[in-house]
């Protein structure tokens, strides 16, 4: 069987909608974590933001993160280098064009190694209008403890639609 | 039709503290696409990470970068510039022992023979900034070997990790 990324668990929102996408459990086996999303939520908005915590962890300051976006009539940057958890891009929100969910993809190296998290997104939300995004992100988790549960959830505290999707794979190096 | 395979582990490489610089060589030309995973950290200074194919650190390499750090955005663009300069990350030394930066290099289409190779890279350090490079090598040979180092012959930390994965079409 070819080498590919395993599966390790999904999500398909149902038509209660979620307030928030969990995996628990997460086996340290791999070598590295990538998790895919398909998302949009009930917040007014054409864009709604995304934040991440692992290890059910939210103390303040253990969580930074570097911004790099663009939405089509200028770029920016943001950030903060001590938070009580990750900013993890957009999905989109109920004012965005119709059925059009964003596409984000997170990628945790060494997510089981004795080192601090080092987290990279990248993701874009779509609207056939004005407000839309494109962001890059840095982030990091300043513990060495090895990453056995993510939760990502809207800023807003609004809820994920029916037929969001998330999917959690593993990569193994060898 | 059978899926092709993702991220098959060619070869991987753990620093053991003493080498500022490494090569994957005799990768075979039967996959599509190759991806470089790494998690970095240098043992002093703030240097960045190159990339060369094939033992050729000529001037046959450029690059343009675009970088956020929290506060701007930010561009950077290099032409016929040596190996040894073609950088594929910022600035690899997090605030504290623990904190190592992560590098995915993606290298589309490396083992054709009638086009220049390019590839791109995301580089994540949150203490400092989040990059993405666009990389071009002009050279037509298939990729057969990559060096990647720290500038300035500065020595990765020990534990620094190197894994070379192949993609197939199918």
């Amino acid at each position: 069987m070819a080498n590919t990324y395993t599966l390790i668990a999904a999500v398909n929102v149902g038509a209660g909608g979620a307030s928030s996408i969990d995996f628990n459990s997460i086996s340290s086996s791999y070598t590295d974590l990538v998790l895919s999303l398909s998302v949009r939520t009930t917040q007014a908005t054409t864009a709604d933001d995304l934040l991440m915590r692992v290890n059910g962890d939210s103390t303040a300051g253990r969580y930074a993160y570097k911004d790099l976006y663009g939405n089509g009539s200028g770029s920016g940057s943001g950030g903060s280098t001590s938070a009580s958890f990750n900013y993890v891009g957009r999905a989109t929100g109920s004012t965005a064009t119709n059925s059009t969910f964003a596409s984000n993809q997170i990628y945790f190296t060494n997510y089981a190694g004795a080192i601090t998290k080092s987290i990279t997104f990248d993701g874009v939300t779509e609207n056939n209008a004005s407000g839309a995004f494109g962001d890059f992100l840095a982030n990091s988790y300043n513990q060495t403890t090895a990453i056995s549960s993510i939760t990502v959830y809207p800023q807003s505290g609004a809820s994920f639609v029916q037929y969001s999707t998330a999917y959690l794979y593993g990569v193994k190096n060898a | 039709m059978a899926a092709g395979s993702t991220y098959t582990p060619i070869a991987n490489y753990t620093a053991s503290g003493s080498v500022s610089s490494y090569t994957f060589s005799s990768i075979p030309s039967t996959y599509t696409d190759l991806v470089l995973v790494s998690s970095v950290k240098a043992a002093s200074g703030t240097p960045s990470m190159y990339m060369y194919y094939n033992g050729d650190a000529t001037t046959l390499y450029s690059f343009t970068g675009l970088a956020g750090n929290g506060t701007a955005a930010s561009s950077t663009r290099n032409t016929n510039i040596a190996g040894t300069a073609n950088w594929v990350s910022a600035y690899n030394n997090g605030v504290s022992s623990t904190n190592f930066n992560s590098n995915m290099i993606q290298v589309m289409n490396y083992a054709n023979t009638t086009n220049n190779k390019t590839s791109l890279t995301r580089w994540t350090g949150a203490d400092y900034e989040t990059v993405a490079i666009a990389n071009l090598y002009r050279s037509t040979n298939a990729i057969s070997s990559i060096t990647i180092g720290l500038q300035s012959s500065i020595n990765f930390v020990a534990g620094s990790t190197f894994t070379l994965y192949g993609i197939a079409a199918a």
